[in-house]
């Protein structure tokens, strides 16, 4: 009876899916709700879960409930603690949700919502929730070993220094990239700057609360400080509109120096002082949007006004350069397959995991929860009408400098928009103009405002609700540059220690600062050329970002179909081999078009060279045409490592199964868990 | 329910590093205090920051 009301449920779950996906899919010309974009991902999830996730763990990975993991077998109190299963998941999906799965989607949705949309719910079904899985569980069964640890022990030494160059190079490439997005938000809008000015001394008074009034208190001193970061919104056009205002209207090179510096600082200064109560103020708010997020979705159920498809699949969009196959796949990482997804797996989760029964639902359940975060950033941005999406998400150089020169552009491509009604929103979200505001987070923040106007509050607080969901954006994306920042300081310190053993040492004053500024140097550059470019930046740095993210996911599945391999579980490599093979065809594809793609506005050395033969060439131009050279050099080199890494499992792989090479994984050894001696 | 809530709070705890804190007391069999917190910050600063964050 049980059995027959389990077939019963999930073939209802399926069906459901199945009209979901179809109506997704087969709609076109009129609107639909976005209820079913919920749906369709709802009944995914739960049939990828319930299934897929369940056929890996017993088929693939054999999980073991009887074998102690390290947090059980190393328990110290401090890193390895064994967990309770939901703690651990809260944990990691607090570790992997940032604003990638937020502005990805809202870029990628030039192209319509069904190739994101479709991209989503397929690429964390099969890639991306498998990579986290699996990554995790391998990590669990060697200590709580990295990814580059495990690289360098399964695949060999090479494959251990390209892990760890792809890892620096993506996070320098990330930092850039995210740093761009907060600047492109916040350029000559005091009501956002000062909000986010103000979250530096709510730190600095959180930290002291913590330290001195009320020890260990977090989630006080976060409530507290989320009570006053509300507060700093609420004062947000009273400061626009006195004297201060001009202080906080900033333009974009100005907002770089100023985050440039602050990050040094940051990454110099004690955590306890600014970066600790930042990050678990950043993670109170990012937690409460998210949830506030979904709920405003399913109240307000909006109607997507996004065509499917756009003309812009041709490879002509004015957001980024390029053609449905391959830039959606790269646009769109973080909530569908992330590379960086793999260093929080094999960091610091696989410490706190008791039973290996339970990476299934940290690991797969929790990229399933950020996918839907993925989702929820689709429908925040095709709930937009489309002319005021590209309105905001165009640059200047694409369809023009003045409004009206922008609005006749964008309305002659089929999307109507006025420059009256952009004037008439820009004044309702409190801000002086929204056109040419790139990056994707103004366009969340206006799709996520209006949702929120239609629930809590109605047209009147709508300004509110823009700055905070901007508030909230590059709030987190300031903690991840500090925090990325000094993670990558240490990496750099630890590569460095091999050549000057002082260099390495971490509390050494001239090599925290030699190697921060290397370090905010490096991505400073990044943000630097992303401000100077006529096109705004993102539409070279997303790619770029994107690239170097899933190239990083190219390792982890190598690393994760060697040890399956090495498993002798051959029959079930597809599971890691397959979202391998796509993201080798997505990223070289994508890599070669960015490199060598005869449109100047795609590859980087086509528009060098129409840069250089436009005529004699200013510093200014010289400096364009070898920050092309430079992207262009940077993706070739990952390309090439990458390559490396791919050819030195492909040679491991086939030794293995020629039985030139013993099937020999460098596991911690079987020991019994207490657990089940508890058990009987 | 009652069990939801217990788990969400618990998941607080341990994502705001509270039960972190409250592992490092019962460690060292010491009271919260000043002093205690600020050992505790010292003691996990290096875990702490080395910490990555995703995109």
């Amino acid at each position: 009876m049980q059995k027959l009301t389990s077939i019963l449920v999930w073939s209802a779950v399926a069906l459901a899916g199945a009209l979901a996906v179809a109506t997704i899919a087969l709609h076109r010309g009129e609107q639909i709700s976005a209820m079913w974009l919920v749906v369709a991902a709802v009944c995914c999830y739960a049939l990828g879960y319930r299934f897929y996730s369940r056929f890996i763990a017993t088929r693939m990975l054999t999980l073991d409930e009887l074998r102690a993991t390290p947090a059980e077998r190393l328990e110290n109190g401090r890193d390895f603690v064994c967990t309770n299963k939901w703690v651990v998941f809260g944990h990691h999906f607090a570790a992997i949700a940032g604003p990638g799965p937020l502005v990805g989607p809202v870029l990628a949705a030039q192209f319509g919502y069904l190739p994101g949309t479709l991209w989503i719910l397929a690429g964390a079904v099969f890639g991306g929730c498998v990579q986290d899985f699996v990554i995790l569980l391998f990590s669990v069964r060697r200590d709580g070993k990295s990814l580059t640890e495990m690289a360098k022990s399964e695949v060999g030494k090479l494959g251990g220094v390209i892990a760890y160059v792809a890892v620096i190079s993506i996070m320098v490439i990330l930092l850039g990239v995210v740093a761009l997005v907060v600047v492109n938000a916040l350029k000559s809008s005091p009501w956002g700057t000062f909000t986010l000015a103000m979250t530096i001394p709510i730190a600095l008074l959180m930290g002291i609360y913590l330290r001195r009034l009320r020890p260990g208190k977090v989630i006080e001193a976060s409530a507290l400080g989320f009570v006053l970061v509300l507060a700093s919104i609420l004062a947000g056009p009273w400061v626009s509109h006195s004297a201060l205002g001009p202080y906080f209207t900033l333009s974009a090179t100005t907002l770089s120096a100023l985050i440039i510096v602050y990050s040094f600082a940051a990454s110099a200064l004690p955590v306890w002082l600014l970066l600790a109560p930042r990050d678990y103020l950043s993670t109170f708010v990012k937690l409460g949007t998210i949830g506030l997020l979904a709920a405003g979705i399913i109240a307000v159920r909006p109607a997507l006004h996004m065509p499917a498809l756009t003309r812009f699949t041709d490879g002509t969009g004015p957001v980024f350069a390029g053609k449905v196959f391959p830039f959606a796949f790269i646009t769109i990482a973080c909530g569908a397959i992330s590379g960086f997804h793999s260093l929080i797996s094999s960091g610091t989760t696989p410490k706190l995991i008791t039973r290996e029964t339970e990476t299934r639902m940290v690991g797969y359940g929790a990229m399933l929860a950020e996918s839907m975060v993925g989702i929820m950033a689709t429908v925040a941005a095709c709930a937009l009408q489309p002319g005021t999406y590209f309105a905001i998400n165009s640059p200047a150089g694409i369809v023009g400098q003045t409004p009206d020169l922008a609005s006749a552009t964008i309305s002659s491509w089929g999307f109507p928009v006025t420059a009256p009604d952009m004037h008439a929103l820009a004044l309702a979200v409190g801000e002086q103009t929204l056109y040419n505001r790139t990056g994707g987070a103004p366009a969340f923040a206006v799709g996520m405002a209006s949702i929120f106007a239609h629930s809590l509050g109605g047209q009147a607080v709508m300004a509110i609700w823009y700055h905070f969901a901007i508030m909230f954006e590059a709030l987190f994306i300031l903690t991840i540059l500090d925090a990325g920042t000094r993670v990558g300081r240490f990496m750099v310190q630890d590569a460095l220690g091999h050549l000057w053993k002082p260099l390495g040492r971490t509390s050494w004053y001239p090599s925290i600062l030699l190697n921060s500024a290397l370090m905010v140097g490096a991505w400073g550059y990044f943000l630097w050329q992303g401000v100077k470019d006529p096109l705004g930046g993102i539409n070279s740095l997303w790619p770029l970002f994107g690239i170097a993210n899933q190239l990083l996911a190219i390792v982890a599945l190598c690393v994760a179909t060697t040890i399956v391999i090495k498993m002798s579980r051959v029959r079930y490599a597809f599971v890691t081999l397959t979202p391998l093979l796509w993201l080798v065809a997505v990223t070289f594809t994508a890599s070669y078009h960015k490199v060598f793609d005869a449109d100047p506005r795609l590859g980087f050395l086509a528009h060098a060279r129409q840069l250089q033969w436009a005529g004699p060439m200013s510093s200014a131009t010289a400096r364009l045409v070898f920050n092309d050279r430079m992207d262009a050099a940077v993706t070739g080199v990952l390309v090439i490592m990458v390559a490396m890494i791919l050819v030195e499992s492909g040679l491991d792989w086939l030794r293995v199964l020629t039985g030139r090479k013993p099937a020999q994984v460098r596991e911690a050894p079987f020991v019994l868990t207490r657990f089940a001696e508890e058990q009987g | 329910m009652k069990r939801f809530w217990q788990n969400l709070l618990a998941v607080f705890h341990e994502i705001f590093d509270e039960a972190s804190y409250a592992r490092f007391l019962q460690r060292q069999g010491v009271e919260s205090s000043q002093d205690a917190y600020w050992a505790f910050l010292e003691e996990s600063e290096d875990m702490r920051t080395r910490r990555p964050r995703c995109c």
